[in-house]
């Protein structure tokens, strides 16, 4: 069970997280969407330049659907903030973790603290009911493949879009009400309902759907077994088994096996709750 | 192995969050990759209802097809995922929930 000692440092990390995702929602998102305008700043010839300051010109997800479609490939070419989210972003993954998933992405930070609200006996697990990182892979290979059987889907679902209407109404932007009166209010509802709120952790969306969290947790994955790379690693010596951690895993990432736990690196996003929760300091953030 | 868990074991009382991991089955993960995949596919495929050619936009009642199909994705990988508990549980498997 949790010390004291723990539960502080667990809601302190909390609360940096949140700040984090602040710092998430001034960077990509309108009215302010500081590094798009850096973007634009350097780079004016680029989409960027263009003057549309929102998550749209930063967007982390449809570049990675062009990789699979050559017939968008100069469009990459010409603007470099395009990068972000198939070199950047990943590399970061592979370095460090999914740190901007777990530390900067508002559109999986929204459902899961707002989750926090719902008493855990009205949410649902979803580990023990999908196999995640299966279903995770194939939604992410049949996003890159769905442009040969049609157009890229990748905005029929987006929840970053739903994020930025969300964050203009607190804005002002009264426009984002129009969104919400569309069909498109299904892919939201579900996005912060069954699989945020409803969902154990109330990141649903990012385990399953969300195409960027696939190609980061790919890196990551790739990555967990390279000696100089960091990543959540778990002492099983130290590990009590109290299964903290396995509760307080947003991304339902941590697995209990006989030894202690382990780490799904394919799922884990380093948000450092585990790290922060355990209260025989089992686990760490570091080199092997 | 802590002292705590070494009494658990002796006394017969699994810790609770290792008892309630399920068996797994061969084959399963495969299922649910194909699920998933496939559901995305046909995502793909309603898109092209939409009259504009793109279904992109989230404003028309057209988005709502791939947004089912991609919802239905999540619950045909749940579907795949059930094999695990109606199955045989691997040799892997069960070394290591043999308790």
């Amino acid at each position: 069970m949790s010390s004291p000692r723990s539960s502080a440092r667990l809601t302190r990390n909390r609360l940096a997280r949140v700040g984090f995702f602040f710092i998430g929602v001034v960077m990509f998102y309108a009215p302010f969407a500081l590094l798009v305008r850096l973007a634009g700043w350097l780079w004016p010839s680029s989409l960027a330049g263009t003057g549309i300051s929102d998550v749209h010109t930063a967007c982390v997800r449809m570049p990675l659907g062009w990789l699979t479609q050559p017939w968008m490939w100069p469009t990459l070419s010409d603007n470099p903030i395009s990068w972000l989210p198939i070199v950047v972003l990943p590399g970061i993954a592979l370095v460090a973790g999914p740190l901007f998933c777990g530390w900067m992405c508002p559109a999986g930070a929204f459902p899961e603290f707002l989750g926090r609200l719902v008493p855990d006996r009205f949410k649902f697990d979803l580990r023990t009911s999908v196999r995640i990182r299966p279903s995770r892979y194939g939604f992410f290979a049949g996003f890159l493949l769905a442009p040969f059987v049609s157009s890229s889907i990748c905005c029929s679902f987006c929840n970053f879009t739903h994020m930025q209407n969300i964050v203009s109404l607190f804005a002002g932007d009264l426009s984002g009400f129009a969104f919400l009166s569309s069909m498109g209010m299904l892919a939201a509802a579900v996005w912060i309902v069954p699989l945020g709120i409803l969902t154990k952790g109330g990141r649903g969306w990012c385990l399953t759907l969300c195409p960027a969290g696939a190609a980061m947790g790919l890196a990551s994955g790739l990555g967990q077994r390279l000696p100089w790379f960091a990543r959540v690693r778990a002492n099983s010596d130290a590990c009590t088994s109290c299964g903290t951690c396995v509760r307080e895993c947003p991304m339902r990432a941590v697995e209990p096996v006989e030894e202690g736990v382990v780490i799904d690196q394919h799922l884990c996003t380093s948000c450092m709750d585990c790290v922060a929760g355990c209260p025989s300091d089992a686990l760490r953030y570091g080199r092997p | 192995m802590t002292v705590e868990r070494k009494a658990a074991m002796t006394s017969g009382q699994e810790a609770p969050m290792i008892a309630k991991r399920p068996s797994r089955v061969p084959g399963g993960s495969a299922a649910t990759f194909a699920c998933a995949l496939a559901a995305t596919g046909v995502a793909g495929l309603l898109s092209r209802v939409c009259p504009a050619g793109c279904a992109t936009c989230s404003t028309c009642a057209v988005s709502v097809l791939p947004t089912a199909a991609l919802v239905g994705s999540v619950g045909l990988a749940a579907v795949g995922s059930r094999l695990r508990r109606h199955g045989k549980p691997s040799p892997d498997a069960s070394r290591k929930h043999a308790r």
